[in-house]
C-alpha cells in the first residue's frame, strides 16, 4: 500500500498529476486506499490468496498478498513503465520500515502528523491531500521555460 | 540482464537513428538504462559525434575520456532507442563513464532539451529522465 501510496506522490512531484487517481486516507500505520482493498475483494481467492504474517523487522502484522492464477495485465504505455519502473526501483528496495519512513516523510503526510500534534491523537479516516506535494524544482523550471 | 548505467560511453556497431531510420557505427551516451526501459534490449542514448553541433550538446575531451582519439560532442537533441545487441562486443563496454562535473553539465543541457522532441513531451518520459539524472546527479 505504500509503495502505491509513494507512486502517487512520485507522479505529483514530476508530474504535477495523480497517476491512477487512487485516494488515501490516514489510517493507524500510514496511508491506505479504501479503492486498493475494495479491488483486492473482489479478487480474492479467484486471483489471489492473503496470507497474515509477521517478522522481527516490522512491529505490526504484514498482510502478504499472491496470485493463485495470471490476471489479465494492464497495458501501460512505454513512457508510463519507465517512471513506474523509476520509482518502484528506488522503493522496492526498501524494509517496511524505511517504507514507513519514506511514507510519513512526504508533504501530505507531514501536513497531516502537524495537525496531529496541534489535536493530541491520531487523525483516522482524514483524507490526504495530495496537492500539497510540491512540484519537483527541476521539473518547475521547465514548466517556467514554456 | 545488463548492467549500463546513466551517462556511460558507448559503442556501437549499428546505431539507429529514428529520425533518418538509418543505421551507422557510433559512440552514444547513456540516457536512460534497460532495467528501466522495460525490454531487456532497448536503451535510450544520445549521440556522440566528432562535429561540434550548433546547440544543446556538451564537449568530452580526449584528454579525459581516451576512448576517443579527438574532442567530441554529445548531442541531447537527438536521442533514440538503440538495442544493446548492436554493441560493439570486441569492445569492453562501457568504454567510460561522464565524470560528476560532466554529469552536472548534461543534466542541465538534457533539461533544456527535454520539450523539444515528441518523444520528451511525454510528461512521464519527462519526470523519468529527471528523476533519475537527479539521483546521477547527486551520486
Amino acid at each position: 500500500m505504500k509503495i502505491i501510496y509513494l507512486l502517487e506522490v512520485e507522479s505529483y512531484k514530476f508530474t504535477g498529476k495523480s497517476f491512477n487517481g487512487i485516494n488515501f486516507k490516514r489510517n493507524k500505520n500510514g496511508p491506505i486506499s479504501l479503492e486498493i482493498y475494495a479491488g483486492l475483494k473482489s479478487l480474492d481467492k479467484r486471483y489471489i490468496k492473503k496470507e497474515i504474517t509477521q517478522k522481527a523487522d516490522y512491529p505490526y502484522p504484514r498482510h502478504c498478498i499472491s496470485l493463485i492464477k495470471p490476471i489479465k495485465k494492464i497495458n501501460f504505455s512505454q513512457p508510463e513503465m519507465i517512471f513506474l519502473n523509476s520509482v518502484f526501483e528506488s522503493y522496492l528496495i526498501l524494509s517496511q520500515t524505511k517504507l514507513g519512513e519514506a511514507a510519513y516523510s512526504t508533504e501530505p503526510m507531514q501536513e497531516i502528523c502537524k495537525a496531529e500534534k496541534k489535536q493530541g491523537g491520531i487523525l483516522k479516516g482524514v483524507n490526504i491531500d495530495l496537492n500539497s506535494v510540491p512540484l519537483d524544482e527541476e521539473i518547475l523550471e521547465l514548466y517556467k521555460d514554456e | 540482464m545488463n548492467n549500463f548505467e546513466i551517462a556511460d560511453i558507448l559503442y556501437f556497431n549499428r546505431y539507429f537513428f529514428t529520425d533518418t531510420d538509418e543505421s551507422a557505427p557510433h559512440f552514444a551516451l547513456v540516457v536512460l538504462p534497460s532495467r528501466l526501459t522495460s525490454f531487456e534490449s532497448s536503451i535510450l542514448c544520445a549521440v556522440i559525434t566528432s562535429n561540434r553541433p550548433a546547440a544543446f550538446f556538451i564537449l568530452l575531451e580526449a584528454t579525459k575520456y581516451n576512448c576517443f582519439s579527438k574532442q567530441s560532442f554529445v548531442c541531447f537533441n537527438r536521442l533514440d532507442f538503440n538495442s544493446i545487441i548492436d554493441l560493439d562486443r570486441g569492445k569492453k563496454q562501457p568504454l567510460n563513464q561522464l565524470d560528476k562535473v560532466d554529469r552536472k553539465q548534461a543534466f542541465k543541457v538534457l533539461r533544456a532539451v527535454l520539450d523539444g522532441t515528441d518523444l520528451m513531451k511525454d510528461i512521464y518520459i519527462r519526470a523519468a529522465i529527471v528523476r533519475e539524472w537527479k539521483l546521477k546527479r547527486n551520486d
